[in-house]
């Protein structure tokens, strides 16, 4: 009863050992400072990776996204901020037993230091004056085109309107007739327009006397008697003479606005020209000064990203791994992006274990095959099916974790935390006539497998005990196996 | 191949060496393998309707590509929870309280309702995370599927530390999320109440401007920190939702092939027992045939050591809150040709990790008389877990002999398929 009291609160133990914290979540955590990985992934467990910034560049990272690449998949995920942004937590894959991450790229994007913005702000700012400076320039001169068109037309108008105005050819014409028409006159008083000239009258009152001795003088000469004949040549000499005044009073006045039209012109036309001369140059130096802010502004850009650059491929600032080409910089300097990779070959020996492995103090194998000594016959094979079946049970403990995971971490081939020791029983229990009451020094290949070996001690004598262990993975993967005949 | 299969498990079953009797049964081991009440019916309704939110082909790619999908609404689900702004207006002498747009204030010093700044932060949070969570629902193209999403988060949120110190109850399935996100909002201010109250206790007594500036900056810290601390227990849940999402997608065919095994002690010695089971599971239903095999010290006539195999038939129907097990097996050989078992269980759920079983097994030898029919009767308990172990404590009765109780573990050895 006592042995049954025993195995029956080990029974009790084993649900709890084989439901223990199946949620929990296994972590990997990736290190931005030295590009380092620490912890394994696992199978049936929740495995997250938790990427953790580096610290000068904490309160500045704006996402986080992670790409994992394993075997043919890529698994590509957002990681969310975590505790203010201390660590950024992403959901890996489920992993197979064995299965590795070949490799890791996390793209981190953050605010950039408001200094670079501010510097580039300000050659932003001196570009956009100057450009809104010539922009302005540009209106006034277009303004002032709009303008020089009206002026353009006003001489045109002007143009025509003094030729219209003036009409001396008109009054050249008219004056040609009247003298021809006047010396015609004269000309049957046998009277050259020389003399009739030469009498002409002047239109001051203290001229008319001489007018009229020059006249009588005339007559005289010319024996020119007849009163109808010296009032006509009165009329006549007196006709031509308003003709010719008037002549040349229409011309002096034609000849001043000409020549105020022709001034009017020619400052009109300095003017469309200093125009059209300033549009000319305002195009040119808009131009010139755009290229040379532009100019400023790219090289103070080349300038600060090349600080930037040198800032955050500083290994000692941002970690080992990101290079120039790891390096997106926004065209504003408000943020960038920086890939850091870990493509580091020992990725590749970090296989996905068994949660078993990692815990595996407390251990119950079975054992198909044990070869065991009893008193009064030496070792032989004794099976689940052999002549007197046997099932067999190993109950025992490891010597505590076999695996502490790390960046440098290698499964290794052979390790002593795989040791334990067990007390093999059989379906017998502890009873007088069980035939294997054994402990042995046990050691777990993985999950499993193990072997163990030590003395039995069934009968009250001490024999040879040795064993091959299996557990319940190894059941699961046979199962597995008929399972795949149904697919 | 099914036919390969069931060939390979006859050859198995008629091959092996038989012996009779049995001290213990092995109906229990079938029982506990993959029971339906393991998962409720929104999981099962959704597992049958897999093809239908995954396509017939590529099962595994599309999966990850909805889940892929999933994580961005997530990003947005989790980013949701962002810092208030907690601002003291000094001339007006007004304290306003910010979340995500939507502001509350009260006047200083009429601060004895704070119900209703609280009501427009409650309001903001609620909404924001009612969009997140449609926006994920929408990634699913059946009902089911948003049904065991919602479940499945309501689920891990219970059972995490985000609930803890609350009150959570179950959240409608069929509203599109609002509910649930109206319960996680409801567990937030309440954390944000506990939070505020000392400090608004502070408020009130606090009188000139300097003081009620660092107060508010100090009712800022607090409820910062307050929303950040609740960020990765609400991720953590949405991400054992996605696990179990998974596992139920990648772990379930309606042919399924499991495993058991199982230690039981009674009369002093041991016995074990393993088999498998071939299932065809609907989502009120399964149907399985099995083959077993037991080891024990000794018959319980003959008093030698003695294997027995068996094979069996199992039907199991459930409902919502409990499920039954009928079963048949004939255990062959040369020693106890022709007896059976016939057996009859009950499961149900006391708690929502926990099932327990009642059964009575009944055992008739080929040469036992009526009279002599042996009965077991016992009751099981194990997690719900698919790959939960399972205890059964049972006493066999029979005319003229008095057994000892039977402490038998059984575990389900369940095979991923994928």
């Amino acid at each position: 009863m006592k042995n049954v009291i025993i195995l029956a609160a080990l029974i009790l133990l084993l649900p709890a050992v084989g439901v223990g914290e199946n949620n929990d979540v296994n972590v990997l955590n990736y290190y931005a400072v030295t590009n380092s990985i620490d912890g394994q992934p696992l199978i049936d467990r929740i495995n997250v990776m938790r990427f953790l910034p580096v610290f000068a560049m904490r309160d500045y990272v704006d996402s986080v996204h992670i790409t994992i690449f394993f075997g043919s998949k890529i698994y590509s995920r957002s990681a969310v901020s975590i505790e203010g942004g201390r660590y950024w937590e992403v959901m890996l894959p489920q992993f197979r037993l064995g299965e590795a991450i070949q490799r890791i790229e996390v793209e981190v994007s953050f605010e950039l230091s408001p200094t670079h913005q501010a510097k580039i702000a300000l050659a932003n700012r001196i570009v956009r004056d100057a450009v809104e400076k010539s922009r302005e320039d540009s209106i006034k001169l277009t303004l002032a085109r709009q303008k020089l068109i009206v002026e353009e037309k006003a001489i045109e108008t002007l143009d025509t309107k003094a030729r219209q105005s003036t009409g001396k050819d008109t009054m050249k014409t008219w004056f040609a007739n009247r003298i021809k028409e006047s010396n015609q006159k004269l000309d049957e008083l046998k009277i050259g327009p020389s003399e009739a000239d030469g009498l002409r009258i002047v239109f001051s009152q203290a001229d008319v006397s001489d007018y009229i001795a020059a006249l009588q003088n005339f007559f005289l000469r010319k024996g020119m008697t007849s009163g109808d004949t010296t009032r006509l040549v009165d009329s006549l000499i007196q006709e031509r003479s308003i003709f010719v005044r008037k002549y040349q009073e229409k011309y002096s006045e034609t000849r001043a606005r000409d020549a105020e039209l022709q001034s009017q012109l020619r400052e009109r036309q300095v003017f469309v020209d200093s125009v059209t001369g300033a549009i000319q140059k305002n195009k040119e130096d808009l131009g010139k000064s755009e290229a040379r802010y532009f100019f400023v502004r790219d090289s103070l850009a080349r300038e600060i990203a090349r600080e930037i650059e040198v800032g955050l491929t500083d290994t000692m600032y941002v970690g080992p791994a990101v290079k120039k080409s790891d390096l997106i910089i926004d065209p504003e300097f408000k943020s960038a992006k920086i890939l850091y990779r870990n493509y580091k070959t020992v990725l590749r020996k970090m296989l996905a274990l068994d949660p078993a492995e990692r815990v595996g103090i407390f251990r119950v194998r079975y054992i198909p095959f044990a070869i065991v000594g009893i008193k009064d016959r030496p070792m032989s094979l004794w099976g689940q099916f052999s002549e007197t079946p046997t099932t067999t049970f190993e109950v025992g403990l490891s010597f505590g974790d076999a695996i502490t995971p790390g960046d440098e971490f290698v499964p290794t081939e052979f390790s002593l935390r795989r040791l334990g020791v067990a007390f093999a029983v059989t379906q017998k229990l502890f009873k007088d006539d069980a035939d294997i009451m054994a402990i042995a020094v046990t050691y777990d290949f993985n999950s499993y497998a193990s072997i163990g070996y030590g003395a039995n001690f069934a009968h009250s004598a001490v024999r040879g005990y040795a064993s091959l262990g299996i557990n319940k993975k190894a059941f699961e993967q046979v199962v597995a196996a008929l399972g795949k005949l149904f697919e | 191949m099914t036919k390969t299969a069931l060939c390979l498990l006859l050859a198995l079953a008629f091959g092996l060496p038989m012996v009779q009797a049995q001290s213990v049964s092995t109906m229990h081991q079938i029982i506990s393998s993959d029971p339906l009440i393991a998962r409720d019916t929104v999981f099962r309704n959704m597992q049958a309707k897999i093809e239908t939110e995954l396509g017939k082909t590529g099962k595994g790619a599309q999966l990850n590509l909805l889940f892929n999908r999933m994580s961005e609404v997530q990003a947005q689900v989790i980013g949701f929870l962002d810092t208030p702004r907690v601002t003291f207006k000094v001339p007006e002498r007004v304290l306003v309280i910010e979340y995500k747009g939507k502001a509350g204030n009260v006047s200083i010093p009429q601060l004895q309702d704070k119900t209703e700044i609280l009501a427009r932060v409650q309001e903001s949070m609620k909404e924001g995370l009612t969009e997140a969570l449609s926006k994920v629902l929408k990634r699913f193209s059946s009902d089911p599927g948003k049904q065991a999403f919602l479940k499945a988060l309501a689920e891990a949120l219970e059972s995490s530390q985000f609930t803890v110190g609350v009150e959570w109850s179950v959240p409608s399935l069929s509203d599109d999320g609002k509910e649930l996100a109206g319960l996680i909002t409801d567990v937030i201010m309440k954390k944000i109440k506990f939070e505020l109250d000392p400090v608004w206790n502070q408020f009130k007594s606090a009188t000139d401007t300097v003081q009620l500036k660092r107060l508010a900056g100090t009712l800022q810290e607090r409820l910062t920190a307050v929303i950040m601390k609740m960020r990765e227990p609400l991720l953590r849940a949405y991400q054992t939702a996605e696990r179990k999402l998974q596992d139920l997608v990648d772990r379930f065919s309606e042919m399924l092939l499991a495993g058991n095994a199982g230690f039981a002690l009674v009369e002093g010695t041991g016995s074990f027992a393993g088999g498998l089971i071939a299932t065809y599971v609907q989502p009120k239903y399964k149907v399985g045939f099995y083959y077993t095999s037991q080891f024990q010290d000794k018959d319980s006539v003959g008093q030698r050591p003695g294997n027995l195999s068996l094979i069996g038939a199992q039907v199991e129907w459930t409902t919502e809150k409990s499920q039954w097990d009928f079963l048949a097996s004939y255990i062959f050989g040369p020693m106890v040709g022709g007896s059976g078992e016939v057996g009859l269980g009950h499961s149900w759920k006391p708690a929502s990790s926990v099932i327990m079983g009642e059964s009575v097994f009944f055992f008739f030898a080929r040469d036992q008389k009526w009279e002599e029919l042996s009965a077991m009767v016992g009751v099981s308990l194990r997690g719900k877990d698919q790959h939960s172990p399972a205890l059964f404590v049972g006493k066999r009765f029979q005319k003229g002999k008095n057994w000892d109780l039977v402490f038998q573990v059984s575990f389900p050895v369940i095979p991923f398929l994928n």
